[in-house]
This record gives structure tokens, C-alpha cells and sequence, in this order.
């Protein structure tokens, strides 16, 4: 594949077509999601974010909208249902009551989301009471039960694929504790007994049956009182499986969010110890860089899919020939041949597994000891029983006497001194916040590390060093501006929202293109603070000494030399650019009998990019003075 | 000139407490030198060395003095000659001046760049440092290293000395150590100059920078503190990846007679409609579709610009937080340093003050930063502070990326509290493990770090540059192994190992390891056991043979023998048994092959046998006799001897003529098949002790003829020359040279090696150790001849004692080395055409047994680089993969550290 020049994620340095950032494509998921339409859906509220109150019906609705944007982009070959229970209307395919399967043209029960889903769905609170109407389902003196009915259905809808290939789920939002508390005597216990029937014969076929019970304010969602039964809770989980009471929204949302990810294990390797002696462990990759999705090429003039065939022409005679075999590096006025196999027998220095080297403090690993997102290991007894014993001993001697391991790792991509260190569990009052394990760390080679301190040194006169006045005053500046719990991963990339928010306003036909907030800002008003702002005052009194004036600091000479001639340019350009009829050149196609340096004229006048072929340059004129237009297509799946 | 044209002055210490590094300091230079080859073709490069005997220098001939430092090569344009060079490093005999070679490069330089090439000139020190230089008639040494060091910085010269210390100089005395330490550091304070210390070869190998890429800032402008103070700074990498060349594709299509082809391939793209095959697109025809769901939603990148994400360029404080707060693995990328605006003082400043402050305080500082204007995207990281430890370098901060909510999945893993009790290590395999992580250290507080990233040099790229100069050499070299020096990288310190053996075993006893005997599917990786529980395996599947399922279609993983006779068995199509065979054949290899300790072996041999029941029945002979063969010769190469010999007593052997009337084997070929291997082993194992040269083998009463189906007896004797036993009476009746060996069979008396093993060949020809082809045999007897004659005798220890009285003490090594490396060039031409598991061909000859212990000797005594001859070297890996020979080393003798 052609690599697209100019994607804005990519830094220079990531290979996309390296081992190491591919992702697979992952086994699928099946959700039905189940929400109970009772008119107590409507009734209770609680607060949200900013203070309103909302109906658990609308958060359930929410969460689901949410959801289904995060999948459509992340997960898009997953299938979802929606179905509603306790419901006026009926609309499925056992004819059932009290149920309604919500769905859009053009789609089956369960199928991939679409864009038509997401933005009917997102107008389904307004048609509701219309469409589909709520009531109570489970009335005493009447044998309908709803929630039996709505079990029975999204079983049905999931006896599509195997549950090997394909994860199976049922989302149940209710409120409503005790569903059958309305009745009672022995149609109640008849109908619970029935309803738990149901589930286990569900769970029994691979379907997992979650709950995301909502409470109300004043009162908590009991879920011994029935549901613990329904999904299997027992014990210590059914303590802690209640989350606080007045949960709110974003956690719901984040719950969810959260489940989007399946476990994976990247690799399964062996750590060798010494005298033979090897564990097994699980690679997971917990962190990496999330991109925005692959690309398809268009056909610009139909829309239609294109394929990319690549075919291997003979510099010197010009002859079509297969993919060669050899390689050569120019390499003292000859060319040295090098086959495939050759340069895969080079990288195997070493198995592809982990080899133990020896410890070090953890000291000895410094910040700049750093090359690419760690990975993950976990221990495994699947196949070598007692790995896990040995891999908590180590992992507990290791965090005991503040030590890492160091170890080979022989990938066939890249294989490469590794530092694994000890990772305790971390459980706070969420849930687990650091899975106990470690971390392998990819260590750089002496060939990569580069000595970029020392080439500015000034030998004559040393460097300027802070007295412990400076130091006192910036010490007081980092007390002011302290970010207290700071976690690691509290920002979404602000780029990739963009991304996303862009994609799914054309899809969906909106004109708006939602602005998204970036929460990478520094927080002005923080930094507005008195105290702060004093701080801050008082160390650049300290280090830059009074009448200080930044703009004219010396140094800069030669950076400001270039910036001169850049501005200049910049005016000669749009002088140029003025001379020219620019829309008139475009309608009449006459662009393309222009120079590149008379189009840069344009570009740089509108402070527009200039790099790229003409080609591209010119369509980007287009685009600027507004001549070409977006189309939309759409794939049968 | 070039503008990254860099000219650099290699200045090596080759005195005589040098020469154990040597080979390492050749190839580091070597190294480099390669490097330049491809990524600085025009650098120039110039050597000198000192600690020779001879002088031969600009300035003594000028100014006098500067004696024992000879310039080996002029400063001049890198080539092919110049990584040649290196392989014949003289060695000096004088204790080296170092500062006298400094002076030396420097007047080098400047001669040929005058005031030019500011910044690209480079010294380059390797030395240990343990002479003294000499006083100086004006001033002292300091005043001396004062002079120099400003000088250099006046003609923007860099130094870089590499100082070899630790087990790897011997150490020497301290107080001269001690000076010389302060002069060269000194010289890191005056000017741009770095002084490293490696006390091992691996960090020798790093420590040198081989390749120069000029660093270019990623960002120069403000760290903004808030709206109201801004501090200059420029960011550069810190750390990058150093790539595998991305080699290009070859055509062979010219014609082996156009001299001006380029050989290059051209990769042509052609877009098509995915409808429409025939339909093609032209590239500017095209527009980028994203996937949304099942839509794609086409986007131009004019589009795309106008819409996309666009924040202005900047690098923003977000706030401080505590240091616990970030933890290690959440380091996304390769690092970027912050420096203060150079030759801003009060930039500098403030970020020392910063620093300072935030390590005091065990305090980090989140950033956000955009580096370029019109960068779609923003990164959030960590500053943490570069306190700098040399006066002239300023403080700085290293910055790393951290992740964002999109990146990190919040996968869930079970606590190790919820596992069960087994799974949970007792106190007294808990202290096991805190003792193998206390002992098993790589960084003890008496020597030097071992493997710091910084020191330890990439193998793999180690190895491509040298099979690339090897190729340019003899295009059909082979890979060559990895250097011995850098597999303490790729596997765990034998030293370390065998010093901290206790604790090893130790630990190793305190936990149990065992197959999974629950386990469905074999996995192909290996699966070293401590416990072979193979047999319960081979239980399970004979008696799984009792239950047959149908219409088995392929060969599985739990039960291979069921499935095998099942799909013989099957009578619907011919083509099964031929499948199932080959099937069959296919999980044999694959069980031995991923088998290390034997752990498969039950297995396989299950197989096996149940294959050759299948050949016979079926009328395959064929088939199981060449995979036999196929499997044996695999399993001798693979070092799975003891997969052979679990053979025999299964009566696994080839399918004789009376059980399959195709078969071309009679039954006393059958019998013998395995047998023969064995005697051939037995055999060479005596053959290859009778030549050690160190030794002597005499009075051997030899076997009556009718045992040597079972290999040949013999007695061991062995005559320690150190303690002069060769010189005994009883000796000397025997031998009256008193040179060993001496073979007696019977009232026969031979000595000399050669003489040994001829009468041997006649007297026993049913192990021949001489090819029948003429060519092959002559070419074993030149081989066997020039060991004898041309290489053994001259570093005899007698012959050595000689020269070192005569000429030199260090005379007598450099002699042994020259005569042997001459040797070992002949005879790598001799048999390069013929070499290709062992010298001579696929088996062991007498050539072998000469030059195995040969080889093994003078690499042990002699410190020879074996890298310069890789069909030897290869060779000599290929022995030590015969048992025999391992056992027959000189370690491995009854006798040996007498």
C-alpha cells in the first residue's frame, strides 16, 4: 500500500507497517440491548452533570447513542439490537408483547450500526410516547410477563453466528428491582421461576447477561432482591457489584466505553530463568497509540472502492518481473546482494522469547531509557504448570527490593534488550486501577541514544546554575501550580475527536460540524489565580532579574534572520497573489498552466500548506475558493 | 566541503597491556568504518596508534620528541582498504603516551582542515589509560591538558576517549590510574570532550559512537508557564530508534554484460475499480474514504485541511504533580530533551532553577505541546529534570509522552490474592526468589553496570555489517554467527551464571514445573520441562487408540497416531494414504524439532512407530526409509542426538527388503543403520583425543577386530608438558623426539599425528577418515599437512619459551599469533569451495580432525579473532555440535588444569 503522505497522525518516526502497531482483526461482539420502557423509567430522575434532572430513560438512551458512536468507529463489525420492554406497542419477530425491536431501513434486527441508526435513535425520546408508548408490563392478574418475553427475543436475535467466533451479549437497563413486585403468591413465583429459566438457558448457550441497574436518588437499586439471581452474583460479588448510590451519567457512559475493549493476548512467550528452567507468559499490549481508522481509496468521480495493484518494473530494461527476491545495499562501489532469508537469519539472534539477563535497581532505569509503548506480561499455567507461582515470587522480591529484570527479547521484527519491572495491583474504590504484572519496557541500544545535552556546552564560562534562591522561589512556583490527582490518561486526544466528530457529521448529513472540547488547554483561570500569578511573578523576578524584556532576549540571532526572510517571502507572495484572477483561472481549468512557485503564490498567501505535487496543490486551491464539493457514498456491507 | 563531512582521527593504544582488547577495538573500528561506508561515504577518517615500537609521525620529524606513535593512515576518504586495515593492528611493545597521540591527531587535523570544518572534527581515544605520560619540560601535566584542551576548542574539535578498565585491563597502578583519570576528565571540563569508562567488551563495543547523525531540533521556541513567563528552549530527540537499512529491491534482468545497469526495481502503483478490473484510475482521480460503520465517507485532504483539528503551535505547562503519579510504562515514544536556548543564560537559568526544584521535590511537570504549526495533532507529556553533572553542560529536562483516555485499554486481570494456594509461593520459595534477585545483579556497587543502555551496542546491526563486508569479500559467505563478545547481550553472563550457581540452583529446586497434562493442544513453541511427563502423554494416546471416530481428515494435535491409522484407513479416496503420510511426517518434525529437552521425544516415537507400521502395511517402504534418513541427519544437526538413540531400543530402524519387498535396504543395512551412526561416533571421539596436541595417548592395547562393531578401546595416557613428563624415561623409549602423540598397538609404535591416523586408515578401514574421490583426499592431506607442518610447530610452547628469551617477552605471542593467522588464511582458501557442514564436506575427515583442535587450542591460548575467517569459524561451530568433540576438548580431558 501507498502511505498516505500526509496523515496527520503519524509521527515521522512510526512505521504503521511495522509488527508492532498492527492490530488485528478482532473476533466479533453481539449485543442486545435490552431497556426497560416502564413508565418508572420516566418518572424517577436524577441529577446529571450540570445540574438538571434526568429521567433514567433518556440516560439509558443516552448511553446506548454514545455507545453506538464509539463502536461505529472502533468496533464497526460488531452487531447490535435494541429492544425495548414493558412496552405499548409490539414489534418483533416472535410476536410477543410487550416488546419492541427498535430498527432503521436497510438494516436486520441485529446488524452492524449505521450512520441511519445512530441519528434515528438519537431522535427516538421525541417519537416515543408516539411509536412505541410505555406501560407496565407485569400486571397482576395477567399471566404477560415483559421481561420474559424480552429475554426470550434477544436469545432469539442471538442465535445468529457461532459463540466461537462472536461474543454474545444481553445489556439490560432497568430501574426496577423487583420486577415482579406487583404480584403475588404462586403466579409470582411461577413467573420468577420461569424468568430465571430463561436466563440460565440463555447463559447456558454463551450469552452473557450484564445489568446496569440505575437507582434512584432516594432510594437504592437492591439487587438481591431478584437480579442477583438473574446474572449469577454471589458472595463478595454481589457487595460489590451495587456501585454507589446516584450514579452518575458519565460513569454509566464510562462503564460502557470500558467494555468496548476485549482482552486480547498479543503474544504468548516463555521466560527463560536459568538451567532451563522457562515460565509461560501472556503479552497484552495495555497501551498504544490509537489511530484513526485505515483509509479506503475512492474513485473521486463514482465514489466507488478502488484496489491498488503493484507491479515490479526492471529499472534498466523496462521488463515487468514478480516481486524479487533479493535485496542489495550499495556498499563500496558494488552492490552486495542479500536474500530474504539471509536478512531474517541476521535478525535471529536469538529465539523469539524472553531471555532473563540479570536485576537492577530501579535506579539504573532512567527516563530516557525509552523507545516505544511497553507491553504488558502476565503469567500463565495453561501450559506449563507453575508458571504463575514463579512469576509471583519473582514480581514480589522484585517490587520488595525496588529491583527490575533485565532480558533479551528476541522478536523477529526487532529484538531488543528489555526492562521488566514489577507492577503491584492497585485497586481503588472503582475498581482495579494497575493490574499486577510488568511491564516490559523496550531499552534502547548505545547507537540510539544521542548525546544532544553536551553539543550546546559552553566550555569557557560553564553553564548557569540556580543558587538556592531560585531554586526556593521555582519550588514555590510548583507548590502553586500542583496538579493533585493527576491520572495518566485523563484526556482524549483532542485531534482524533476531531477526527471522529468531523466523520460522523458527514456521515449523518449534519451541517454542524460539532466543535469538540479540547481538554489539553491548561486551565487559564487556574493560572489566573492570585497566588499563582504571584509565583509565578516572583520566580521570573528571581531568574530573569527585573527590566527583563523577553521579546528582544538575545540568542536568537540566526532563528530570527530565517523568520525575517520567511515574512518577507510571505509578502512578496501575496503581492504576487494579487496579480492573478484566482476564481477565474479555476472555472476556466487554466490552473494547471500555472507554474508550482505562481500556485505557491496563492498557498502562501492564504497561509494555505505548499507541500505536495501540482495536483494536489491545485485541488487544494479548489477546495479553498470553494469549487469542489463533498460526496457522500455509501458501501453495501 | 560537504556540509556534514566529518573528519575524524582514530587514535588506539596498542602497548602491550592492550592487547587483550584488541579484538574488540578492531572490531569497533571496523564497525564504524562499515557505518561510514554507507552513511558518510565522503567522511575522512585517519588512524593513528601508539605504543609501537617504531615512530613515524609529522611532528617528530618537525619538532622532535613523540616517540613510539605512528600514523597508519593519513586522513583521507573512507574505503574498503581502511576496514582492512584494522585486521592487521600492529602491536606495540612500548608503553603509549596518550597525550603524545593526542597532539598527534590534533596537528593531523589542523594540517588538513585549517580553520574549516568547524564542529565535524572528531578525536577518538581508546586506551586504558594505565601508563603515565610523560613531564613535561614546561609547566605541569595539568598546564600541559590546559594547552591542548584549548587548542582543540579553538579549532572546534570534539574528543571522545574511551578508557578500558575493570577485568578487562588487569589493573595496574592506582596512583597512576588515578592521574590519568584527572587529566582526561579534565580535558571533558575544558572542552567538548567526553571520557567513557567500560570495564566490559560488550561496553567497549557500545561505547564508541558508530554512526554521527547531526541532531535537529523538533521545536525551538517558548515553555510557557502560564500567560506570564515564558522560558527559550530548544527540543531535540533524545532517543531514536536506529533503523535496519531498508535495503533495495534487485532486478537480475539486465544482462550480466551491461556494466552501467543499475539493477534497480521500480514499484509501480495502478489504482482499479474494484468492479471493474479493466477500468483504471488515474492518482489524482482518487480521494481517501473513511470507514464509518459500514459507510465510507470520502474526504479529500483539502477538505480535510479546512476541517481538521488545528492548534497553534506551542508548548504549554499544564501544572506539576508528584513523580509516583506518572508510572514508567507509561512512557509512549522515544524521548525529546528540553535545553535551554543556547547562549541564553538566562533561559539556562531558569530551567536549572526548575530542575532543581522539581527533583528536590520529587515533582514532574505535564506538558502540552504542538511542535510545528499545522500539526493536526497535540501531545500531552512529562518533563522530568536532567540534573547535568558536568560544569559546561546546562540543565535540561527530558520529556516523554504520555497517553491519552483513547490509548490506554482498561483490560482487568485477576488479583494474585484470588489465585489459589498452589499458585501462591511459600516463604521458603519467596526467599529463593528474593535471593536470585538480589545475587543474580548486574549492577553490583563495586564494578560497572553491566548492559547499560548506553554502552551496549545493537547485535543485529553488529551482525549485518559485518556479513555485508564479508559478502563484499566473498559474495557467497555465509551469515556468520554471532560474535561471541555480544552474545552476553542476547544471553544471560555465563560468568554470572556459574558464579551465582548456588542461588540458581537454589531457586531452581524450590519450584516445580510441569506439563499441563490436561492440555489439548500441543503448542509449537518450545516447552523446555523440568521433569520429562512425556510418558503420561503416550499413555493417553495408545489408549486412546481404542475409540476410532470417523472421517478423520487431518492429523491433530491430541491424538496424531489415532488419526493417522484412521485416515489410512479410509478406503474413499487413494489419495488418503499418501496424505496421511505426509501429514504424519509433517507432526513427526515438527514434535522433535520443538522438543527441547526431549520432551516430545515420547511422542514422536510414537509416531514414528506407528508410521513405519502404516509404510509397511501400505507398501511405503520408501517413503519412511528417506525420512528416516531425512530425521536422522536433522536430528544430528539440530543436537537431538538423544532423539537418535531412543531409537534403538524401539527397533526403529529402516524398512528392510523381508517386510516390504520394494525396499531397497537388506536386512543387514536395516540392522546396522542406527549401529553404524553410533560406531562413527565412537570412532571420531578417539580419533579426535589421539590428535589433541597437548596430550599424549600411548599404550593401547588394541581390541581383538571382531569388537570393533562396538568402536574401538583405547587407553588414555596423558603427558603433561608443563611439568616436562615428556622428557621421561619411559617417554623417550616410545618417542625418541619426546614430541606427543604416540599411538602403540600391539608391539606397532607410531608417533607423530599424521603417521597415526594413516596407519590407523589402513589398519581399520571401516571408519575411512580419507574421501575416495582423489581431489578431497589430496585436499585433506594438504589440510592435515599444513596443521602439522605449517601452523602447530610454530607456536609450540618450546618454540615460544625460545623466541621470548631470544628476542622479547612479548615476542613470542605476537609470533604464535602471525604464524597462526597466515596458516588459517591458507587454509580458508583451500577449502572454501569444498567447506560446507564440516572442511571438507558433509562429513567428518581427516582434515577435521586435525583442524578441530587446531582451532580449539589457538583460540583459547592465542586470543585469535576468528571473525576474519568465517568458513573456520563455521566449521568450528559444526564441532562443537559433535558430542565427541566436546568431550575431546582439551577442557574436557581427565588431565585438564594439571
Amino acid at each position: 500500500m501507498e502511505l498516505d503522505p500526509d496523515d496527520i497522525f503519524k509521527d515521522d518516526e512510526d512505521d504503521p507497517d511495522s509488527e508492532f502497531y498492527q492490530q488485528r482483526e478482532s473476533s466479533k461482539e453481539f449485543v442486545v440491548y435490552l431497556v426497560d420502557a416502564s413508565p418508572k423509567m420516566f418518572s424517577s430522575t436524577c441529577p446529571s452533570e450540570d445540574g438538571k434532572e434526568e429521567t433514567h430513560f433518556h440516560i439509558a438512551i443516552s448511553c446506548i447513542a454514545q455507545s453506538l458512536k464509539t463502536q461505529i468507529i472502533n468496533r464497526s463489525y460488531d452487531e447490535v439490537a435494541i429492544c425495548f420492554f414493558n412496552t405499548r406497542e409490539k414489534k418483533n419477530l416472535q410476536d410477543l408483547n410487550g416488546a419492541f425491536v427498535f430498527n432503521v431501513a436497510e438494516r436486520e434486527y441485529l446488524d452492524r450500526p449505521t450512520a441511519r441508526l445512530i441519528k434515528d435513535f438519537d431522535g427516538i425520546e421525541e417519537s416515543f410516547t408516539k411509536d412505541i408508548g410505555s406501560q407496565y408490563g407485569i400486571v397482576s392478574g395477567s399471566r404477560e410477563n415483559s421481561l420474559y418475553n424480552s429475554l426470550w427475543i434477544a436469545q432469539a436475535l442471538l442465535r445468529k453466528g457461532s459463540a466461537k467466533t462472536a461474543d454474545k451479549r444481553i445489556l439490560l437497563f432497568t430501574n426496577e428491582d423487583d420486577p415482579f413486585g406487583s404480584i403475588k403468591g404462586v403466579a409470582k413465583a411461577d413467573m420468577t421461576r420461569t424468568t430465571l429459566q430463561r436466563a440460565k438457558d440463555a447463559q447456558d448457550l454463551g450469552i452473557s447477561i450484564e445489568l446496569l441497574p440505575l437507582s434512584q436518588s432516594d432510594e437504592e437499586f437492591n439487587v438481591s432482591l431478584f437480579y442477583s439471581d438473574l446474572i449469577g452474583l454471589e458472595g463478595d460479588e454481589l457487595a460489590q457489584f451495587m456501585p454507589s448510590a446516584g450514579q452518575k451519567l458519565q460513569d454509566m457512559k464510562d462503564q460502557l466505553r470500558k467494555r468496548m475493549f476485549t482482552k486480547r493476548i498479543v503474544r504468548r512467550i516463555t521466560l527463560s530463568i536459568a538451567n532451563g528452567l522457562s515460565i509461560e507468559l501472556n503479552t497484552y499490549a495495555l497501551i498504544r497509540p490509537t489511530l484513526p481508522g485505515a483509509i479506503t481509496w475512492l474513485d473521486s468521480v463514482t465514489n466507488r472502492p478502488l484496489k491498488t495493484e503493484r507491479s515490479f518494473i526492471c529499472a534498466d530494461t523496462g521488463a515487468l518481473m514478480q516481486e524479487p527476491a533479493k535485496r542489495y545495499q550499495p556498499y563500496k562501489n558494488d552492490s552486495i546482494m542479500l536474500s530474504v532469508e539471509e536478512l531474517s537469519e541476521i535478525k535471529r539472534v536469538s529465539t523469539g522469547h524472553l531471555h532473563l539477563l540479570g536485576f537492577k535497581p530501579l535506579s539504573c532505569l532512567k527516563d530516557y531509557h525509552n523507545l516505544r509503548p511497553s507491553t504488558f506480561i502476565f503469567p500463565s499455567d495453561k501450559e506449563v504448570i507453575g508458571s504463575t507461582c514463579i512469576f509471583i515470587a519473582l514480581l514480589r522480591s522484585m517490587v520488595n527490593l525496588k529491583r527490575f529484570a533485565v532480558a533479551f527479547y528476541g522478536s523477529s521484527s526487532r529484538p531488543q534488550l528489555v526492562a521488566l519491572v514489577a507492577q503491584d495491583e492497585i485497586i481503588s474504590a472503582g475498581g482495579q486501577v494497575e493490574p499486577p504484572g510488568m511491564h516490559m519496557i523496550y531499552l534502547p541500544y548505545s547507537d540510539d541514544v544521542r548525546h544532544v545535552e553536551e553539543i550546546h556546552s559552553d566550555t569557557n564560562a560553564g553553564a548557569p546554575r540556580a543558587t538556592d534562591d531560585h531554586i526556593k522561589k521555582a519550588a514555590a512556583l510548583i507548590k502553586r501550580i500542583d496538579l493533585k490527582d493527576f491520572s495518566v490518561f485523563q484526556f482524549a486526544n483532542p485531534g482524533l475527536q476531531r477526527h471522529y466528530a468531523v466523520l460522523q457529521a458527514l456521515a449523518l448529513d449534519e451541517d454542524d460540524i460539532p466543535e469538540i472540547n479540547d481538554e489539553t488547554l491548561p486551565d487559564e483561570e487556574g493560572m489566573a489565580r492570585p497566588g499563582v500569578v504571584k509565583a509565578v511573578e516572583e520566580f521570573k523576578l528571581s531568574v530573569y532579574g527585573e527590566n527583563y524584556d523577553e521579546e528582544s532576549d538575545m540568542g536568537n540571532g540566526k532563528a530570527s534572520d530565517a523568520s525575517k526572510k520567511r515574512k518577507t517571502a510571505a509578502e512578496n507572495a501575496a503581492k504576487e497573489s494579487a496579480s492573478y484572477s484566482w476564481p477565474d483561472l479555476a472555472d476556466n481549468g487554466q490552473l494547471k498552466d500555472l507554474t508550482v512557485t505562481e500556485l505557491k503564490y496563492y498557498l502562501t498567501a492564504h497561509n494555505l500548506p505548499v507541500t505536495g505535487k501540482k495536483e494536489v496543490l491545485i485541488s487544494r486551491i479548489l477546495t479553498h475558493l470553494g469549487k469542489s464539493c463533498i460526496v457522500m457514498m455509501s458501501i453495501s456491507a | 566541503m560537504a556540509r556534514n563531512k566529518e573528519g575524524l582521527v582514530l587514535l588506539l593504544d596498542v602497548g602491550p597491556t592492550m592487547y587483550s582488547v584488541l579484538p574488540e577495538i578492531k572490531k569497533v573500528c571496523s564497525m564504524l568504518i562499515q557505518k561510514k561506508l554507507i552513511y558518510g561515504k565522503f567522511d575522512e577518517v585517519g588512524v593513528v596508534v601508539f605504543g609501537t615500537q617504531e615512530t613515524d609521525n609529522e611532528l617528530t620529524k618537525e619538532v622532535g620528541g613523540y616517540e613510539h606513535v605512528v600514523v597508519l593512515r593519513n586522513i583521507k576518504v573512507v574505503d574498503g582498504d581502511l576496514v582492512d586495515a584494522f585486521q592487521e593492528l600492529p602491536r606495540g611493545n612500548f608503553d603509549g603516551d596518550y597525550l603524545d597521540a593526542i597532539v598527534v591527531g590534533m596537528d593531523m587535523l589542523i594540517k588538513k582542515y585549517q580553520a574549516t570544518n568547524k564542529g565535524k572534527k572528531r578525536l577518538c581515544l581508546i586506551t586504558n589509560a594505565l601508563c603515565p605520560i610523560k613531564d613535561s619540560c614546561e609547566g605541569t601535566k595539568e598546564d600541559q591538558v590546559n594547552t591542548i584542551a584549548a587548542q582543540m576548542s579553538a579549532h572546534g574539535m570534539k574528543m571522545e576517549s574511551v578508557i578500558v578498565r575493570g577485568r578487562l585491563c588487569g589493573g595496574g597502578d592506582q596512583r597512576i590510574m588515578a592521574e590519568n583519570d584527572r587529566l582526561l576528565n579534565l580535558f571533558s571540563e575544558k572542552t567538548s570532550a567526553r571520557a567513557v569508562y567500560v570495564e566490559s567488551p560488550t561496553a567497549l563495543l557500545g561505547a564508541v559512537k558508530t554512526r554521527n547523525i547531526s541532531p535537529v531540533t523538533i521545536f525551538r521556541g517558548d515553555l510557557e508557564l502560564g500567560s506570564k513567563m515564558k522560558i527559550k528552549v530548544w527540543v531535540y530527540k533524545k532517543t531514536s530508534e536506529e533503523k535496519f537499512p531498508t535495503l533495495k529491491k534487485y532486478s537480475d534482468k539486465a544482462p550480466p554484460s551491461d556494466r552501467f545497469a543499475t539493477h534497480e526495481v521500480k514499484v509501480d502503483y495502478e489504482y482499479k475499480s474494484v468492479e471493474d478490473p479493466n477500468k483504471v484510475v488515474p492518482p489524482e482521480q482518487r480521494i481517501k474514504g473513511y470507514r464509518y460503520g459500514p459507510q465510507v465517507v470520502p474526504i479529500s485532504s483539502a477538505e480535510w485541511d479546512a476541517v481538521k483539528f488545528k492548534p497553534e503551535k506551542s508548548v504549554k505547562l499544564l501544572g506539576f504533580t508528584d513523580a509516583s503519579n506518572i508510572m514508567r510504562h507509561y512512557y509512549m515514544k522515544d524521548v525529546n530533551v528540553f535545553i535551554p536556548e543556547p547562549g541564553n543564560a538566562r533561559a539556562a537559568l531558569a530551567v536549572s532553577a526548575l530542575a532543581r526544584a522539581m527533583k528536590e521535590m520529587n515533582k514532574v511537570a505535564i506538558l502540552r505541546c504542538v511542535w510545528r504549526q499545522g500539526q493536526g495533532s497535540v501531545v500531552v507529556g512529562v518533563l522530568t529534570p536532567n540534573i547535568s553533572e558536568k560544569d559546561s553542560t546546562p540543565d535540561s529536562f527530558y520529556f516523554n509522552v504520555l497517553p491519552f483516555a483513547e490509548d490506554v485499554r482498561e483490560f482487568q486481570f485477576p488479583s494474585f490474592s484470588s489465585f489459589p494456594a498452589s499458585w501462591q509461593p511459600n516463604e521458603q520459595q519467596q526467599e529463593a526468589a528474593d535471593n536470585l534477585v538480589k545475587m543474580l545483579d548486574l549492577a553490583p556497587s563495586a564494578k560497572q553496570e553491566a548492559l547499560l543502555p548506553d554502552f551496549t551496542p545493537n547485535p543485529v546491526l553488529e551482525r549485518f555489517y559485518r556479513h555485508l563486508e564479508l559478502k563484499s569479500k566473498h559474495p557467497d559467505a555465509a551469515v556468520p554467527p554471532l560474535d561471541e563478545t555480544l552474545k552476553t547481550i542476547t544471553e544471560a553472563d555465563p560468568d554470572l551464571l556459574s558464579e551465582k550457581k548456588d542461588v540458581i540452583d537454589a531457586f531452581y529446586n524450590s519450584f516445580e514445573l510441569k506439563e499441563n497434562p490436561r492440555l489439548k493442544k500441543s503448542s509449537k513453541r518450545l516447552l523446555e520441562k523440568k521433569r520429562s511427563g512425556s510418558d503420561e502423554d503416550c499413555q493417553d494416546t495408545t489408549n486412546a487408540l481404542a475409540v476410532k471416530p470417523v472421517k478423520v481428515e487431518k492429523i491433530g494435535d491430541s491424538s496424531p497416531v489415532q488419526d493417522f491409522e484412521a485416515m489410512m484407513s479410509r478406503r474413499d479416496s487413494p489419495d488418503w494414504v499418501s496424505k496421511a503420510i505426509q501429514d504424519m511426517k509433517n507432526k513427526i518434525y515438527s514434535l522433535v524439532e520443538n522438543s527441547y529437552d526431549g520432551g516430545n521425544h515420547g511422542k514422536a516415537l510414537e509416531c514414528l512407530l506407528a508410521l513405519r507400521k502404516g509404510c509397511i502395511l501400505e507398501q511405503e517402504p520408501k517413503q519412511f526409509n528417506d525420512f528416516l534418513h531425512h530425521l536422522f541427519n536433522v536430528s544430528q544437526e539440530k543436537k537431538l542426538r538423544n532423539f537418535c538413540e531412543s531409537l534403538i531400543p524401539r527397533g526403529l530402524t529402516l524398512i528392510s527388503k523381508s517386510e516390504a519387498i520394494d525396499s531397497e535396504v537388506t536386512d543387514d543395512e536395516a540392522r546396522n543403520f542406527l549401529v553404524k551412526k553410533e560406531l562413527k561416533f565412537d570412532y571420531t571421539e578417539f580419533l579426535l583425543k589421539l590428535s589433541e596436541i597437548r596430550h599424549i595417548l600411548f599404550m593401547l592395547p588394541f581390541p581383538a577386530p571382531t569388537r570393533t562393531d562396538y568402536g574401538l578401546d583405547y587407553e588414555y595416557k596423558a603427558v603433561t608438558l608443563a611439568k616436562g613428563e615428556q622428557f621421561s624415561k619411559e617417554f623417550e623409549q616410545l618417542n625418541p623426539l619426546r614430541y606427543v602423540p604416540v599411538l602403540v598397538d600391539g608391539d606397532v609404535v607410531v608417533s607423530d599425528s599424521l603417521a597415526i591416523l594413516l596407519y590407523l586408515e589402513e589398519k581399520y578401514p571401516q571408519r575411512a577418515l580419507l574421501p575416495d574421490d582423489p581431489r578431497r583426499k589430496a585436499l585433506n592431506l594438504q589440510v592435515a599437512s599444513i596443521v602439522c607442518s605449517s601452523i602447530q610447530p610454530l607456536h609450540m610452547l618450546g618454540l615460544m619459551k625460545r623466541i621470548e628469551e631470544k628476542v622479547g617477552p612479548e615476542e613470542g605471542l605476537l609470533w604464535a599469533q602471525s604464524s597462526i593467522e597466515k596458516g588459517f588464511f591458507a587454509l580458508e582458501q583451500l577449502v572454501k569451495d569444498f567447506a560446507t557442514r564440516f572442511a571438507t564436506g558433509e562429513a567428518l575427515y581427516m582434515a577435521d580432525v586435525f583442524l578441530a583442535p587446531q582451532i580449539a587450542t589457538v583460540v583459547m591460548r592465542f586470543n585469535i579473532d576468528m571473525s576474519n575467517f568465517p568458513i573456520l569459524s563455521r566449521v568450528y561451530e559444526s564441532y562443537k555440535t559433535v558430542p565427541e568433540f566436546r568431550a575431546s576438548s582439551p577442557e574436557a580431558q581427565p588431565d585438564a588444569g594439571s
